[in-house]
C-alpha cells in the first residue's frame, strides 16, 4: 500500500511540472526576439500586412489570453494549428515522437546489451588484454561526435558496401518489420554510441570495486565459481545502479537523437522541433517540449520504480 | 556531445587517420560505381515513382497560404492558376502560358480582365471546374462576406489585389476581374506560386473548413494527393482525369531532407532521383559518378538593403560610396567560388525586365572614397553594423574587409532567422547599415514589391524620392502594353541612380538528378515542371 501511495504521490507531481514548463516555454517564445508571421512574411510583405496575419492567428491578443487560449487547444484541438504546416500540432507531433521512441528503444538495447557485454569483458579482465583493448575503444568512442560517426557509417555501410539504407525509415517499394529494422541498425548505433560507452565504463567499475569488497573475498575462499560470483552476487548488487544509468541515459539518449535524426533523416520530433524554432511555430515549439517534458518525467518515474523494486534495501 | 577538447591528443590523432582512410577507401570504391551512364539520352518510358528530395518543409498545402518555393514544387502539381509560365524555358524570362484559362484580354484601359475558362476541366473529387470556381477562389480571399472567406491567406494577396474591385462570373466559360487601376502585370502575377490566385477546389473547403484545406489539398492539377506525414514524406499519384497532357510517371514522392549531406548520400545510393538545393562544392563529384546537375538562377538576387533610420544612410554619396566600395565580380568569386554573377540592378535575370547591360555604380573606391570625404567621413570616421541571418555570415565578414578598403569600418552581427528578420524589418539598433536578402521573380511589378517591402520599411521615407515614386506608380498602372517593360526598365534606372540599394550577385543554384531521370528542364524560375519527366528503362 505504502508503494502505491508513493507512485500514485509522484504521478501527481507531474501535474505541476508541466504546469511550470508550459508557461515557461511558452514565456520563452514569446519574449525573445521575432515571431513566426514576420519572419516568414516581413520580406514579401508591408508591416501593415504583416499585422493583418499575425492578428488573423489571434497572436496580437493579450499574452494571458494567448496562454489560455493554447491550454485549451491542448485539449480540445490537439494543441493548436501549426503556423507553418496548418495541421493541428499533435497530428504533426505524435508520429514523429513514436518514431523518435522506436529509436530510443533501440538504442537503449543496443546500449544496455553492449554497454553491459564490454563493461562484463573488461570488469572481469581488469587490467589485462581485453580490459585494455575495450578501454581504448571506449576512450576513442567517447571522442566522436555522433554526426560525424553518423556520416562515417553511412559512408562505409551504405554508400561503399551498399548494406543499408541511407535514410528515413522505408525503402521505396518498403513497409514491413524487415525494412524497419534495416533502417534502424546504423541510427540505432550512432544514437547508442556515447550512452553505451558511459554504462561500459560504469559497469567496468562496478565490477572492479565489488570484486574488492569483502562478501566477494568470502566467497571466493569459500570456492564459489567465478561465473556465480560476477552473474549472481556482483550482477545482484550492481543491477540497482545500471538501471538507474540506463535511465537516466535514455534521457541523453533523447536529446542525442535530435543530431542522429538530421543525420539519417529518421522522421522524428528532433527534426520537427529544428524546423520550429528555425521558423518560431510557437504553437509546435509548446506541444513538442510538453511532450518531451512529459516524456523525460515518465521515465523517470519508471526509473524509480524500477530501483525500487529491485533494491530490497530501498523497499520500506 | 562530448567535445573533441576533452580528448587526448593521441587519441584524436588516430581517430582521424581512422577517418581519413575509410573515407579515401569510400572514395575510391565509389569512384566507378555509376560509371557509365548515360547523360540524360533516351526516351524515358511511362509509369514508375520518382522520388524527390527535398531541402526544407513545405509550407501548408494550400493555394491561398502557401510560402516557399520548396512549397510550390510539390503544390504545383496539384494545384493550377489560370495561367502558368512555360516551364521548358531555361533561358527566360519564360513565356506566359494557358492553363486554366485558354486565353485573355485586357480592356482599353487596362483596368478589367476578360478570361475564357477551360471547358471540360474536373477538380480531383470530380467536380466541374467552371467560372463559379473561380469566384469562390476569388471571394476566399478578397470579400469578408463570403462564408468561407480566409482572413489568414486574404492579407498574403493583397500586394497584388489591392485595388481590386470586384470579380464577375460572365457566364460558365467566362471571368472577368476588374480593378479600380489599369494592372497589364496581372497574368504573370497569376503564374507566380505565393501571394497570388492559384485556383483550389471550393468543394473541400466548403466541406472541411478554411483551416483543414490543408490536410485534403484537391485541385485541377496533374497529380492528385494521397498523403503527408510533416517531417518525413508527401506523396502524390497521376490524376487519370487531368485535361493536359498524360504525365509520364505514375507517383511523385517528395521526402523532405533536410541534412545537406544526406540528402546526396540519398541520391548517391539511388533513395532520391532528385535532389534541390545541391551545394555547389559536390557537382564536380556527381557529374564525375554519372549524375546530371542542370543549373540555373531562377529569376532571384542577393541584394543588401540600407538602414534609413541610421541617418548616415539618408545622404545619397554615402549609400553610392558604399556601392561603389564594394567589388560585385570579386564578391561571386571569392565568396561563392565563382558560383554566382555579379548584377547592376534589382531586376535579375530571368525578370521579363532584366537589362543585362544595366549597371549602377561599378566598383571605384577611390571615388568611393572621396565622396565620403565630401559628405564628411573621413578615413575611418564612418561605422555601422552589418546585420545578416547565420547562414550569410561568410559574406558579411567577406563585405566587413572590403568596406575597410574604402576607410569604413564595420561590426559583423549574426543572428538566427526570426531574428535576423525581427532586427533587419522591425527593429533595428541606431548603429545597423546594411541587410542582406535573397528574392526575386520572372515579373516586373518585383521592383514595385522589393522597393515597399523591402526598402521603404526600412525606414525610406517615398516623399524623400519623388521621382522614384512616380516612375514605379507609372510602370505599374501604365494602360499601355507595348509600353509596360520600357515602364519598369525606367523606374529601375531611376532606383539605380538613387542608388536606394545595392544588388549584389544572383547565385548559381543546382539540382541533381539519378542517371536514368529524363525530361528534366532547370527552368529560368523558381520551380519546375515533373509532367515531362520520366525514368529511362
Amino acid at each position: 500500500m505504502g508503494t502505491f501511495k508513493h507512485i500514485l504521490w509522484r504521478v501527481l507531481n507531474i501535474v505541476p511540472v508541466l504546469l511550470v514548463v508550459s508557461v515557461l516555454t511558452f514565456l520563452v517564445g514569446r519574449l525573445t526576439p521575432g515571431d513566426p508571421i514576420e519572419a516568414q512574411f516581413a520580406r514579401d510583405h508591408t508591416p501593415e500586412q504583416v499585422e493583418v496575419i499575425r492578428a488573423s492567428y489571434g497572436l496580437t491578443l493579450p499574452l494571458w489570453q494567448q496562454y489560455a487560449k493554447w491550454v485549451k487547444d491542448l485539449f480540445t484541438a490537439g494543441g493548436g494549428l501549426s503556423i507553418a504546416q496548418g495541421q493541428p500540432v499533435f497530428d504533426i507531433l505524435l508520429p514523429n515522437f513514436a518514431n523518435t521512441l522506436i529509436l530510443t528503444a533501440a538504442g537503449v538495447v543496443i546500449c544496455a546489451v553492449l554497454g553491459v557485454v564490454i563493461g562484463v569483458i573488461a570488469g572481469i579482465n581488469h587490467r589485462r588484454f581485453p580490459d585494455r583493448f575495450a578501454m581504448l575503444f571506449v576512450q576513442t568512442g567517447s571522442n566522436l561526435s555522433v554526426y560525424w560517426f553518423g556520416l562515417v557509417l553511412i559512408w562505409i555501410f551504405s554508400l561503399w558496401l551498399g548494406w543499408l539504407p541511407v535514410a528515413g525509415m522505408e525503402s521505396r517499394n518498403g513497409g514491413g518489420f524487415g525494412d524497419l529494422l534495416a533502417h534502424l541498425v546504423l541510427p540505432g548505433l550512432s544514437a547508442a554510441l556515447i550512452s553505451t560507452l558511459v554504462l561500459a565504463r560504469f559497469v567496468r567499475l562496478g565490477i572492479v570495486q565489488e570484486s574488492h569488497s569483502d562478501y566477494v573475498r568470502t566467497f571466493a575462499s569459500q570456492g564459489v565459481p567465478r561465473r556465480r560470483l560476477v552473474g549472481k552476487h556482483i550482477g545482484r548488487n550492481i543491477l540497482p545502479a545500471v538501471v538507474n544509468i540506463i535511465g537516466l541515459e535514455i534521457g541523453t539518449l533523447i536529446t542525442g537523437v535530435i543530431f542522429v535524426e538530421s543525420v539519417f533523416n529518421w522522421p522524428g520530433i528532433g527534426t520537427q522541433l529544428v524546423n520550429a524554432v528555425n521558423g518560431k511555430d510557437y504553437p509546435l515549439i509548446q506541444g513538442g517540449v510538453i511532450l518531451v517534458a512529459l516524456c523525460y518525467l515518465v521515465v523517470n518515474l519508471l526509473t524509480d520504480v524500477t530501483v525500487d523494486a529491485l533494491n530490497p534495501r530501498l523497499r520500506r | 556531445m562530448i567535445s573533441a577538447q576533452r580528448g587526448r591528443p593521441a587519441v584524436i590523432g588516430i581517430v582521424a587517420l581512422l577517418g581519413a582512410l575509410v573515407l579515401a577507401a569510400c572514395g575510391g570504391a565509389n569512384g566507378g560505381t555509376a560509371a557509365g551512364a548515360s547523360q540524360g539520352s533516351g526516351t524515358p518510358k511511362a509509369g514508375g515513382t520518382l522520388v524527390s528530395g527535398l531541402y526544407l518543409e513545405p509550407l501548408a498545402l494550400d493555394p491561398h497560404r502557401q510560402g516557399y518555393w520548396e512549397t510550390y514544387r510539390v503544390s504545383s502539381n496539384i494545384f493550377e492558376g489560370l495561367v502558368k509560365e512555360d516551364l521548358s524555358d531555361p533561358e527566360g524570362p519564360t513565356k506566359l502560358l494557358p492553363a486554366l484559362a485558354t486565353d485573355w484580354k485586357a480592356s482599353d484601359d487596362g483596368t478589367t480582365w476578360t478570361f475564357t475558362l477551360r471547358s471540360g476541366v474536373k477538380f480531383h473529387d470530380g467536380t466541374d471546374f467552371t467560372a463559379e470556381s473561380v469566384h469562390k477562389n476569388v471571394r476566399r480571399v478578397t470579400d469578408p462576406t463570403y462564408e468561407f472567406y480566409d482572413k489568414t491567406g486574404a492579407p498574403r494577396l493583397a500586394t497584388w489585389f489591392r485595388d481590386f474591385v470586384k470579380g464577375r462570373v460572365v457566364d460558365d466559360h467566362t471571368y472577368e476581374f476588374r480593378f479600380s487601376k489599369p494592372f497589364l502585370g496581372f497574368p504573370r502575377i497569376l503564374a507566380q506560386s505565393m501571394s497570388t490566385l492559384t485556383i483550389g477546389n471550393p468543394a473541400t473547403w466548403e466541406k472541411y473548413g478554411n483551416d483543414g484545406f490543408a490536410d485534403h489539398p484537391s485541385g485541377t492539377g496533374p497529380y492528385t494527393f494521397v498523403s503527408r506525414t510533416v517531417g518525413d514524406r508527401i506523396v502524390l499519384k497521376r490524376n487519370p482525369g487531368y485535361w493536359g497532357p498524360k504525365p509520364l510517371l505514375d507517383e511523385l514522392v517528395f521526402r523532405v531532407i533536410p541534412n545537406n549531406q544526406t540528402r546526396l548520400a540519398t541520391l548517391l545510393s539511388g533513395e532520391a532521383d532528385i535532389i534541390s538545393y545541391v551545394q555547389p562544392e559536390d557537382v564536380s563529384t556527381l557529374e564525375s559518378r554519372g549524375f546530371q546537375v542542370p543549373e540555373g538562377h531562377g529569376a532571384a538576387l542577393l541584394y543588401f538593403t540600407f538602414n534609413y533610420k541610421n541617418k548616415a544612410f539618408q545622404d545619397k554619396r554615402v549609400r553610392q560610396a558604399v556601392i561603389q566600395g564594394i567589388d560585385r565580380g570579386k564578391l561571386a568569386k571569392e565568396v561563392y567560388n565563382g558560383h554566382a554573377v555579379p548584377l547592376g540592378s534589382l531586376l535579375p535575370p530571368g525578370n521579363e525586365a532584366y537589362d543585362p547591360a544595366a549597371r549602377d555604380f561599378d566598383y571605384d573606391p577611390e571615388a568611393a572614397k572621396a565622396l565620403l570625404k565630401e559628405a564628411g567621413y573621413g578615413e575611418g570616421a564612418l561605422s555601422f553594423t552589418i546585420v545578416a541571418d547565420v547562414a550569410n555570415q561568410n559574406l558579411a565578414e567577406w563585405l566587413q574587409s572590403q568596406l575597410k578598403g574604402i576607410g569604413v569600418n564595420v561590426k559583423v552581427v549574426t543572428l538566427d532567422r526570426p531574428s535576423y528578420v525581427a532586427r533587419a524589418f522591425g527593429k533595428p539598433e541606431p548603429d545597423d547599415g546594411l541587410s542582406i536578402d535573397e528574392y526575386g521573380g520572372s515579373y516586373a511589378e518585383w521592383l514595385y514589391q522589393v522597393y515597399y517591402t523591402n526598402i521603404v520599411v526600412k525606414g525610406l521615407d517615398p516623399a524623400d524620392f519623388p521621382e522614384i515614386t512616380e516612375a514605379l506608380d507609372k510602370a505599374r498602372y501604365t494602360a499601355d502594353q507595348d509600353k509596360r517593360l520600357e515602364l519598369w526598365k525606367e523606374a529601375d534606372k531611376k532606383v539605380r541612380e538613387g542608388a536606394i540599394a545595392i544588388p549584389a550577385v544572383s547565385l548559381t543554384r543546382y539540382y541533381a538528378l539519378g542517371p536514368n531521370v529524363r525530361g528534366f528542364v532547370y527552368a529560368a524560375t523558381n520551380w519546375y515542371d515533373l509532367t515531362k519527366v520520366g525514368l529511362a528503362g
